[in-house]
């Protein structure tokens, strides 16, 4: 269990937005304030963390046969766990991610985890992986919340700043209302990979250069 | 010991890739069961605090929207009447209702309502809780400033056209609106407490010093402004108020003309917000009086009743 490169894997080479493109709809949807994008991304990462701690703990008494179902069944339960706590401890939060919190049931960044982590590693392993994706995804998840709220509505922090209304950096009429709605989703989320992508290929050649002029 | 390390991996690989049928269901309902016993732990202590919020939620938008200002509780009465349209009423400790009604005939078919009735039987606010009426056509008629204007204060049943005019363009959504608020009038004479008493309404407590102290009495347009001298009863013995009336002899305004009262204490209840609170009421007036300001409460409650008992 290697923390640090954990860590790194999860917020960036091994990102689960970016990088393993899994859970884009979520992204795409909740991405249009910055309080909807933190909460949802701090919910994932709590599921995530519970269920690959909960899966994890269990791989060797779960089938092969029946893993799948086994996982949904956990997945499920953790999430109908973290529905009803946000209801009756933040309701604002609640209503505001509205029917996306229980599609994180079927979030895929969760499922291909426990498939192809928690199966087979420890419980802590599983764990700190929970964490270090979850934070990647809350990462992708602020960035794209940031550039939407700014090019859709004029302003930063909808929902947390300002008593709720975000600091209005110029005149909603002067924004390009489109990146708010779902065509906005799309084209942020593309242009976010592309440049993750960009600057990985980049890193990834430097490191061959300089593994080329070691060997020399 | 490199014997049992093998003998617990081999029983870890039989396991995982046991495929009995028996092997599979024992597993499956045991994680499932443990996944029970989990969320029914989490629902033993959510489910009171959710059902607290959705009565929170409920009651800021009576208060909000329906009946303004409303600090008493509301508790469900049974409904016994046969109109399907009645989803709930709600009655108020002062013999005031909330009645939610979703009148048939809406243009979306999906409209609910919430109607406020006093204790005078005159309406104190139309709320839409949710409608699929069109945005920009029917949506007018369930506009604040559209049912204010047209329902706040009147007393039912109203009809279209007479005491309440329709939206134009949206005909359908304003009939069914008006046909709300008929069933709630309606509505709230057929609950399980029975019809309504007037011998029920909250009284005016007793009045000790009231001679009908009206300085002046005039008809203005189709209302009434009495001037009255509310001193006696007051902290300071000056305090003067001129209450407005309607066409419909319920207030529409108190000014005060002259007081005495001191500002941090009786000043509360003179305030342009609380003396609001009296707006829309006839017959007998009443409202919460403010604690550390009895005296002025009890003046300004006299004075008022004696201008409404003045144009009876």
């Amino acid at each position: 269990m290697d923390f640090k490169k954990q860590f790194k894997e999860g917020l960036i080479t091994q990102n689960p937005v970016t990088v393993q493109l899994l859970g884009m709809c979520s992204t795409m949807a909740i991405t249009i304030s910055l309080f909807n994008g933190i909460g949802m991304g701090l919910s994932v990462l709590v599921i995530l963390t519970l269920s690959n701690i909960f899966i994890s703990a269990l791989r060797n008494i779960i089938p092969n046969k029946i893993r799948i179902a086994c996982f949904i069944v956990v997945i499920a339960t953790f999430v109908t766990i973290v529905d009803l706590c946000l209801q009756a401890f933040l309701p604002d939060l609640s209503e505001n991610l509205g029917v996306f919190l229980p599609l994180i049931v079927v979030n895929c960044i969760i499922l291909a985890r426990a498939e192809s982590f928690c199966y087979k590693n420890s419980v802590a392993a599983s764990a700190v992986d929970g964490i270090c994706q979850g934070l990647g995804y809350t990462l992708i998840l602020v960035i794209m919340c940031v550039i939407r709220e700014f090019l859709g509505k004029g302003a930063f922090g909808g929902g947390i700043l300002n008593g709720g209304k975000g600091i209005q950096i110029f005149p909603a009429n002067f924004a390009i209302s489109g990146m708010a709605q779902p065509v906005g989703g799309f084209l942020t989320l593309a242009c976010v990979i592309a440049a993750m992508q960009y600057f990985l290929s980049k890193s990834k050649n430097k490191k061959t250069e300089k593994k080329e002029e070691v060997e020399k | 010991m490199s014997e049992k390390n093998v003998k617990t991996e081999k029983v870890k690989k039989d396991l995982k890739n046991g495929s009995g049928l028996g092997q599979l269901t024992i597993t499956l309902c045991a994680i499932s069961a443990i996944c029970a016993l989990l969320l029914g732990l989490t629902n033993m202590v959510t489910a009171p605090i959710i059902v607290q919020n959705q009565e929170k939620k409920k009651t800021e938008a009576i208060t909000a929207n329906v009946m303004p200002g409303y600090t008493g509780v509301l508790s469900q009465v049974n409904y016994v009447g046969s109109d399907a349209t009645i989803l709930s009423v709600l009655k108020g400790d002062d013999n005031s209702f909330v009645v939610e009604v979703a009148p048939k005939g809406s243009f979306s078919g999906n409209l609910t309502l919430m109607v406020g009735i006093d204790p005078n039987r005159a309406i104190t606010g139309v709320y839409a809780v949710s409608s699929g009426e069109t945005a920009g056509k029917g949506s007018l008629a369930l506009e604040a400033d559209y049912l204010q204007a047209q329902y706040t204060g009147k007393s039912g049943p109203l009809s279209l056209g007479g005491e309440v005019e329709a939206v134009s363009g949206a005909t359908i959504t304003s009939v069914a609106v008006c046909n709300a608020v008929n069933s709630a009038f309606e509505a709230i004479n057929n609950t399980a407490d029975g019809p309504y008493d007037p011998n029920l309404t909250p009284s005016v407590p007793d009045e000790p010093n009231v001679s009908e102290n009206i300085r002046s009495m005039a008809q203005e347009g189709s209302g009434y402004v009495a001037v009255v001298d509310c001193g006696p009863d007051s902290f300071s013995k000056t305090l003067v108020l001129r209450v407005t009336l309607d066409a419909n002899k319920a207030v529409s305004g108190i000014e005060v003309v002259e007081s005495g009262e001191t500002p941090e204490l009786g000043g509360k209840v003179l305030e342009a917000e609380n003396l609001q609170k009296y707006v829309g009421q006839s017959g007998t007036a009443e409202i919460d009086g403010i604690s550390g300001a009895s005296y002025t409460s009890n003046a300004v409650n006299a004075g008022v009743n004696a201008a409404l008992k003045a144009v009876e």
